[in-house]
């Protein structure tokens, strides 16, 4: 066996052909594929892209979770060549940057974004081809047997995550980045195992613990298909066990506490759980503890971890043979820890090779010898549990998982010509923005610096403003300050006395 | 259903999502600000209301929602079409 994704899937396929590895539904009804079948379509994929010349190319998909743009993705990774799993619910105009960025030279595209092909055409001359996810399955190579293996050091996959300036990075994975990965999570299941998949596909934590771990161990992963429906649909799959963020728990965590008492929990497990579940795996930020001990009561126990997607992305994991409470869980085996002035480093096999075209800030996250500055600050434990206590980087983790950089949303918002100032935290709801008004221009729109209009006026632009952003990066509180913010010597913010009114 | 009967049932799930009294919640109340939902309690909010009023939601239409009015003429409509 190689250090590489196919050899993740091949001895699924071996050992259970014909039961199904994914589930999903279409028009309220459960359908399925098998292992086999999953298999030959993205051998036909890969066959397909090998005999049309994408041999060593990187291949970009921009889509919700569904079985197309999975048997897309292996079809890429399976064979010698780059999956660039961009997030579908960013503006076109992101998309086309990160597109340019990425160097793609195909893309597989969402009919629903079909409003980016004009731009992709004219912006993105290196995209030689589009195709849609829904013709993915009519693809048909001349030659179906045509193959070709990548080798464990070449990158599989470039995931664009936040930087701390406010530029998107693409993180390059390689085949024996994630394959160790997957193989040094110390989480086995039975084959047959129903896994609910809720989170966005193009993240690591979904893409890899899902699918890629999920897959390797035989079991039948459910695609959640909305949100909306995240909770409903734990009633029509009965998942064992599903991966989620702490915003997730979060909501659950609500409606367990808005049933009534009188009524059993074994019958408030059935209604909300879906009556199977035994497991949560909690990731991509802190989840309060509250949270473990009020689901434990339901009989559902709640394993965190920590990771990032530099690290293909598991660093460490609670499990249920091994379990701290306010641990994140022992490292993997495949990981070192050191701590340099309290920030955690790591490093290992599941380290990435750096960030595309960036070697300035690959620098910066990589020391010459391979340890990886996570920008957390924590501490192990003598028995080996590591607890992340801080933050070394200025970057907001939300609830949900999503890392935002303040900077970026920062320089979109003072452009609003209302805004002087502005600094962007993260609130118990979301982002919140504390603004100090452009003093003139309010005082020349409304006759009074601090006019009450002012706060319409504000909300009214950072209304527009979220119209145009994916949820995740919505202001959902606005503070208005009556004073320029404090700032350093270099006239720079100073974002830990931001509550002071100068 | 007529439009009073729609918007009872509409403000009963509100409330419950909310924590707030029924004449706590007004027309023009912001389900982020004066709400308190999270994006995640807004979606799940969505689903709900598609089993109450037996209907589907658009997400990327849903997702212009900011009152508790737009929530409201928007389900109205659906209920229209579904008719």
């Amino acid at each position: 066996m190689a250090e590489i994704i196919r050899d993740l899937l091949a001895p699924s396929v071996e050992a259970f052909g014909m039961r199904p590895a994914i589930a999903w539904l279409e028009k309220r009804k459960i359908k399925e594929m098998t292992y086999e079948e999953l298999s030959a379509n993205a051998s036909r994929v890969r066959s397909f892209l090998l005999e049309t010349g994408f041999t060593g190319r990187h291949i970009a998909l921009i889509g919700q979770t569904s079985p197309e743009w999975l048997i897309a993705y292996f079809g890429i990774v399976t064979g010698p060549m780059t999956a660039v799993p961009l997030d579908a619910s960013l503006p076109d105009r992101d998309l086309i940057r990160l597109l340019q960025r990425s160097d793609a030279s195909l893309l597989f595209l969402s009919q629903k974004r079909e409003s980016l092909m004009k731009e992709v055409r004219e912006e993105c001359p290196q995209i030689k081809r589009i195709i849609f996810f829904s013709d993915i399955l009519a693809l048909d190579p001349i030659d179906a047997e045509r193959d070709a293996v990548p080798q464990p050091e070449d990158v599989a996959t470039i995931i664009f995550t936040s930087g701390t300036t406010g530029v998107p990075k693409g993180v390059m994975l390689t085949q024996r980045n994630l394959y160790t990965n997957v193989v040094s999570v110390p989480v086995s299941v039975e084959p047959g195992t129903s896994m609910l998949s809720v989170l966005p596909i193009h993240h690591a934590y979904c893409l890899v613990c899902d699918y890629l771990k999920g897959l390797s161990l035989g079991a039948r992963i459910c695609m959640n298909d909305s949100l909306m429906h995240m909770v409903k649909n734990m009633s029509v799959f009965h998942p064992q066990i599903t991966l989620m963020v702490p915003l997730m728990i979060e909501t659950i965590a609500r409606q367990l506490e808005g049933l009534y008492p009188s009524v059993p929990k074994a019958a408030v497990a059935e209604k909300i759980f879906g009556g199977k579940l035994t497991t949560i795996y909690s990731g991509g930020a802190h989840l309060e503890k509250e949270y473990i001990d009020l689901f434990r009561e339901y009989g559902v126990s709640i394993y965190e971890g920590y990771g990032m997607s530099e690290c293909s992305p598991v660093i460490a994991d609670n499990t249920a043979d091994h379990y701290r409470d306010g641990s994140v869980g022992r490292p993997l085996a495949n990981v070192e820890v050191k701590f340099e002035n309290e920030e955690l480093m790591v490093r290992g096999s599941s380290v990435m090779k750096g960030y595309y075209k960036m070697p300035e800030e690959t620098e910066k996250a990589l020391t010459p010898d391979g340890w990886l500055h996570t920008g957390d600050k924590g501490r192990l434990d003598e028995d080996g549990y590591l607890y992340i206590t801080g933050r070394v980087k200025n970057l907001i983790i939300l609830s949900n998982g999503e890392n935002v950089s303040p900077e970026e949303i920062e320089g979109k918002l003072a452009l609003l010509p209302l805004i002087q100032e502005v600094i962007v935290t993260g609130g118990k709801n979301g982002l919140v923005a504390h603004i100090y008004p452009d003093p003139q221009e309010t005082l020349k729109e409304f006759g009074e610096p601090f006019d009450p209009a002012v706060r319409q006026s504000l909300q009214k632009a950072v209304d527009a403003f979220n119209l145009t952003q994916p949820t995740y990066r919505h202001i959902n509180d606005i503070v208005i300050r009556r004073t320029p913010f404090l700032k350093s010597t270099t006239q720079k913010i100073l974002r830990q006395k931001i509550d002071i009114e100068g | 259903m007529d439009k009073n009967g729609i918007r009872d049932q509409f403000i009963g799930l509100v409330s419950e999502y909310s924590r707030k009294k029924a004449d706590e919640i007004t027309p023009d109340s912001r389900f982020r600000e004066d709400l308190e939902f999270s994006s995640l309690d807004f979606m799940a909010f969505l689903g709900d209301l598609e089993d109450l009023f037996d209907v589907e939601v658009d997400e990327e239409r849903a997702l212009r929602i900011i009152t508790v009015e737009d929530a409201l003429n928007y389900i109205d409509d659906l209920v229209k079409e579904a008719v």
